[in-house]
């Protein structure tokens, strides 16, 4: 590459425009301020769990164990921001259908059985299927009906978790079967947890799908220019439509890893307000909200970055109250940070700190 | 598209340019669409292509991952021209190619259209100005309020011949 010709400052100054840039340098000032004030945040020790399996605990482990909901829920998310200019608003609440779906095929119609009604990989097929109705459903009041996005989704963030606790009866089925909970917790032997693994698979698959086909191709264009996109024999319709049926998928990965953290289900409070994240996170990638080009691999580092956020609030002992507040003002200090006009700024700093040292040095 | 008709439209920032994406990915994307979604081209693919036709064309830009609205009006043009070209097309229509770009690109581009129509392309050419009309076409259809109102073939093309077509007829009306 040409990058060792360019001097110091120009890569410094590419650096800030890559757009990947802004979670990476939230990372960095996250784990920076975490090593100053309490470097044993990043410990991390190896026990065992109550099952007798060793387990690595510490604050890093909980991170990419928790933060891989979003992480995976982020990649649909980006998709649907892309194609269709807006979001879906709609992911809790078809968590927690997905989540309620997987439990009733399980336990059947009794909520507290002593064996599995159906294998779980059925289980999780036809949460599958549900979940990219769900997907589908808004994809069509969006794509067909030309809908705003937000008040397409609307409709099930607000029916959702009423028709999740009407598929199982109101009742709050439970598992008892030890290999459900391999999905949320670990795999017996593997000190990793599982979430991290299937997040990891979900990476995998999108950037091979995102290699081996035109989808992003076709999703920046429909969401740039619709009308041309359509005069190049694209269907901006169908396209739309296929990402929120991706986000249904994505969803329903999540909504596994959910219920099967606790084999159980809560409907009112199981992945609350994970839709705003999933937004927050796109956000975070440096992925305009106003639909268009995208980076997958930034929004996957945001949701990582907002876990890290929280993770780091956590072990200050910051009431989960007060949780969000605290949460804001960070978010509002990346967002600035991100915005283009404050970029510009800061290479144009850059440049300026840059110009007189080469005077300098020439002289 | 499938059988082989491209169509450049008039309005080259809403039915042309894909905006925000690279000069690249502009020059492929009817190509791209043309050839399936589970055959993507690869990188080195696509930028032959492009190069390709930056060349051809003699497009003014300062790499094929520059994007394309930071051109100009007469290179953005040219890219769309490209792309359509790449597309191998049979039947040409063009919408008014010319409108709003400058004087060396625009005569850039009646050349190509001349030099295309010569290797046996059928070429539709759209266009409010008679002068360029005169330049690129064999033969001219003069419409007006959608209506047909004159066809002139060979010696027929003349500025005056032109000129009274659009104004004569049974409406005295001028042309815009």
């Amino acid at each position: 590459m040409s990058n060792k010709t360019k001097t110091e400052g120009n890569i410094i100054t590419a650096l800030i425009r890559k757009q990947i840039f802004i979670p990476i340098a939230a990372l960095l000032i996250l784990s920076i301020f975490n090593l100053i004030v309490d470097p044993s945040f990043f410990k991390i020790t190896l026990g065992h769990n109550s099952d007798g399996n060793p387990v690595l605990t510490g604050n890093l482990i909980s991170i990419i164990d928790s933060g891989s909901e979003l992480a995976i829920l982020a990649i649909g998310m980006t998709l649907v921001t892309a194609a269709s200019r807006g979001q879906d608003i709609s992911v809790g609440a078809t968590i927690a259908i997905a989540g309620s779906v997987i439990l009733r095929v399980l336990c059947g119609t009794n909520s507290r059985p002593e064996e599995l009604q159906a294998p779980i990989i059925v289980a999780f097929l036809v949460c599958c299927l549900v979940a990219m109705a769900c997907g589908a459903f808004n994809g069509i009041l969006v794509s067909v009906f030309k809908i705003q996005p937000m008040v397409a989704t609307l409709i099930l963030f607000t029916a959702g978790r009423s028709i999740a606790a009407w598929i199982n009866n109101n009742e709050l089925p439970v598992v008892k079967d030890k290999t459900f909970s391999i999905f949320g917790n670990y795999i017996p032997g593997i000190p990793i947890p599982t979430p991290f693994f299937i997040a990891l698979a979900c990476f995998v698959i999108i950037a091979l799908v995102m290699k081996f086909t035109t989808l992003k191709l076709y999703v920046q264009s429909v969401g740039l220019n619709e009308q041309t996109s359509r005069l190049n024999g694209l269907n901006p319709a169908f396209i739309k439509f296929i990402t929120y049926v991706i986000l249904g998928l994505c969803v329903a990965v999540a909504g596994l890893i959910k219920v099967s953290r606790f084999s159980s289900i809560n409907y009112s409070v199981v992945a609350k307000d994970i839709e705003m994240d999933a937004i927050l996170a796109v956000a975070i990638g440096g992925n305009s909200l106003g639909g268009g080009k995208f980076k997958i691999s930034a929004s996957i580092l945001g949701a990582y970055v907002i876990q890290f956020l929280t993770t780091t609030l956590y072990k200050f002992d910051v009431n989960s109250e007060a949780l969000p507040a605290y949460k804001a003002v960070v978010v509002i200090a990346l967002v600035v940070l991100s915005a283009p006009i404050v970029r510009e700024k800061i290479t144009a700093l850059f440049k300026k700190f840059k110009s007189p040292e080469k005077a300098e040095s020439k002289s | 598209m499938k059988q082989g008709i491209a169509y450049l439209a008039e309005d080259r920032k809403r039915d042309g340019i894909v905006g925000d994406l690279s000069v690249r990915d502009n020059i492929i994307l009817a190509l791209q669409v043309k050839k399936g979604f589970f055959k993507p081209f690869s990188k080195a693919e696509a930028t032959k292509f492009a190069d390709e036709y930056i060349k051809l064309l003699d497009i003014k830009t300062a790499s094929v991952e520059t994007p394309i609205k930071s051109l100009s009006g007469g290179n953005q043009q040219k890219v769309i021209l490209g792309r359509w070209l790449l597309t191998h097309p049979k039947y040409l229509i063009l919408d008014e190619p010319t409108r709003g770009i400058d004087v060396g690109t625009k005569i850039d581009i009646q050349k190509l259209v001349l030099k295309l129509a010569s290797e046996g392309m059928s070429i539709t050419f759209i266009s409010s100005e008679t002068d360029e009309m005169l330049r690129t076409c064999s033969r001219l259809l003069v419409m007006r309020d959608r209506k047909l109102v004159g066809e002139l073939k060979g010696d027929e093309l003349t500025q005056k011949s032109i000129m009274n077509t659009i104004a004569g007829g049974e409406q005295d009306e001028q042309q815009n």
